[in-house]
């Protein structure tokens, strides 16, 4: 939301009222105004609260252990792609890489209008990011900071096994503190080093360590790539590519394995929440509130963003807790948490499209204009300002649908994991309400009229 | 089963950990000082006793169990049905309850 709001401010404030007049009408939208009829805000968010609530009392109904097992396994083996492809995505992944660098220091200064900061923000992490969780993980070919890294010498140094996942949630949190707070989405100059710092930083980490140690294990941008990559039907093993059922590959026992990769999945969704939640109106009256009080503004967001993100590894632990004990179970809770946890990537990919559907499609046509001359674009890239209003139900859509499927996988996890069918289902009390408040959250703030996070971006930090 | 969890694993009262070694993997088990719980003779994982070890014992390893352990599968099975059954009537009427709510809700606000 943050990029959004970046990009809607860099656009100047004529086009701020076009282009954010597509979220307002979202929400207008979303609660039926275009077919007369008055939803109140509270009864919306409800009413999706109320469905993944009725999506657990229907899931309930299945108590057939061979019935779910046959629906995960359901899929085939098709033919991988050869080494010419891989070698072809490795060189796509570079220039791309190095054009965004390279357009990002030596193009126009106005991030609207710089093919890095379309490429990075609506191409990459807009679209790119969709691929991975509709079709599948390509990153580990694509990437372009591990094939750099790969052409450097290795130290091999053991990694410490005790740090397991734990620097990736640190770098996750750290990455998107980045982009929440700098003007990373108005700034090519400031993308454009900050590409080649993380550079930099991943080539010394792979020399080091090893490029598969530090692209499988520390690695964050790789890492929630992987793990959209394990709701993707698409998935590369050692046999071919192989074709499933959406979401489920996390049904799997090894989907995920530590307590650090549990807590990444919490942080996966805590942080797009996050970014999301920096561009309602609420937080900028909180924020105000607080700078008035004389908290320094930087300290207000950070306070309130590891606030937040504690806030949602509690809860999550709270629902494994009553998982722990309605399923009657000696199971550790940490080990609940690990087979529980990877239904919440579902809902991080829904919540994904839902947040960045409209960004993109409206700012599609920028980049495709300012990618066909990118060191002389047009003054004003045209910009798609009036979505049709299905395009809000989809993201609704989207948002339904991802937890729908969580529930499912939580629902097939339990149910792999606890011998008594009733008291599988009961384990799923904690998650299901946990879920629901989740659900009322994001419908808020995807559906909430966006504004400039104060005391940011724009003018600098 | 995984890497890092036996140093505890907060809200319950820490005695002891028991990591499962057996060929099928099963996840880390933790028995609260106040419980005696039953240890499955044939991969070691640890349950309540009754329904829950019953259960356990007839769907993982069902063909290696004596005549009187597979009755008793049978019947914690059958008991599990009549309380699922129950569940599943409280299940439709929360359904129910939820659709209709709604209905009314929407009827009278929104217009």
């Amino acid at each position: 939301m943050a990029l959004r709001v970046g990009c809607l401010a860099a656009i100047g404030a004529p086009l701020i009222a076009l282009l954010s007049e597509p979220a307002i009408a979202h929400a207008a939208a979303l609660r039926g105004s275009t077919s007369s009829v008055e939803v109140p805000t509270w009864l919306f968010l409800t009413t999706g609260g109320g469905t993944v609530g009725a999506s657990f009392l229907l899931a309930s109904f299945v108590t057939d252990r061979a019935f779910m097992r046959s629906v995960h396994d359901w899929g085939f083996t098709l033919p991988a792609p050869g080494r010419l492809v891989s070698l072809g995505g490795q060189l796509v992944g570079i220039a791309v890489v190095a054009a965004t660098v390279g357009i990002g220091y030596l193009g126009p200064e106005t991030g609207y209008r710089n093919l890095a900061i379309l490429t990075v923000w609506v191409g990459w992490w807009g679209g790119y990011v969709a691929s991975t969780y509709l079709i599948g993980n390509t990153w580990p070919v694509l990437n372009p900071f591990r094939t750099v890294a790969s052409l450097l010498p290795s130290l091999d140094r053991p990694y410490p096994d005790r740090l397991g996942a734990w620097p990736s949630v640190a770098g996750l949190l750290a990455l998107i503190w980045v982009e929440v707070v700098s003007p990373l989405a108005d700034d090519p100059r400031l993308l454009a080093t900050t590409i080649v710092a993380y550079t930099a930083v991943t080539a010394a980490g792979s020399v080091v360590y090893g490029t598969d140690t530090w692209f499988g294990r520390v690695d964050p941008i790789s890492r929630v790539f992987a793990l959209f990559g394990q709701f993707a039907p698409l998935k590369r093993t050692d046999g071919g590519l192989s074709l499933r059922l959406p979401g489920g590959a996390l049904t799997a026992p090894d989907a995920l394995s530590g307590r650090a990769e549990t807590v990444f999945v919490v942080a996966v969704l805590y942080v797009t929440t996050f970014d999301g939640f920096v561009g309602t109106g609420l937080w900028a009256r909180l924020i105000t509130a607080v700078v008035e009080v004389g908290v320094p503004p930087l300290v207000g967001y950070l306070g309130a963003y590891l606030a937040g993100f504690g806030l949602f590894v509690a809860a999550f632990w709270w629902a494994i807790g009553l998982a722990r004990r309605f399923g009657r179970t000696y199971i550790t809770q940490a080990a609940l948490a690990e087979r529980f946890a990877p239904s919440l990537v579902a809902i991080a990919a829904g919540y994904h499209i839902a947040h960045n559907l409209g960004f993109i499609l409206g700012l599609a046509p920028s980049l495709a204009v300012v990618a066909a001359s990118p060191l002389s674009p047009p003054q004003q890239p045209p910009v798609l300002t009036t979505l049709p209003g299905w395009i809000s139900g989809l993201e609704l859509a989207f948002v339904l649908l991802g937890h729908f499927i969580a529930v499912w996988i939580a629902h097939a996890a339990a149910y792999e994991l606890l011998p008594g069918r009733l008291e599988a289902i009961k384990s799923q009390y904690g998650i299901t309400l946990v879920m629901i408040a989740y659900t009322i959250i994001s419908l808020w703030i995807v559906t909430t009229p966006t504004v400039s996070p104060p005391f940011l971006g724009g003018g600098g930090v | 089963m995984a890497t890092g969890m036996a140093d505890g694993d907060g809200g319950d009262s820490s005695d002891s950990s028991h990591t499962q070694a057996t060929t099928e993997p099963q996840p880390e088990t933790h028995v609260p000082d106040s419980e005696t719980p039953r240890r499955c003779p044939h991969c070691g994982f640890e349950l309540p006793a009754g329904d829950q070890y019953q259960l356990h014992l007839g769907l993982n390893h069902y063909e290696r169990l004596d005549d009187v352990d597979q009755q008793a599968f049978r019947d914690a099975y059958q008991q599990e049905e009549a309380a699922l059954t129950r569940f599943r009537i409280i299940a439709l009427g929360g359904l129910v309850l939820l659709y209709f709510g709604f209905l009314l809700v929407y009827a009278v606000l929104a217009v």
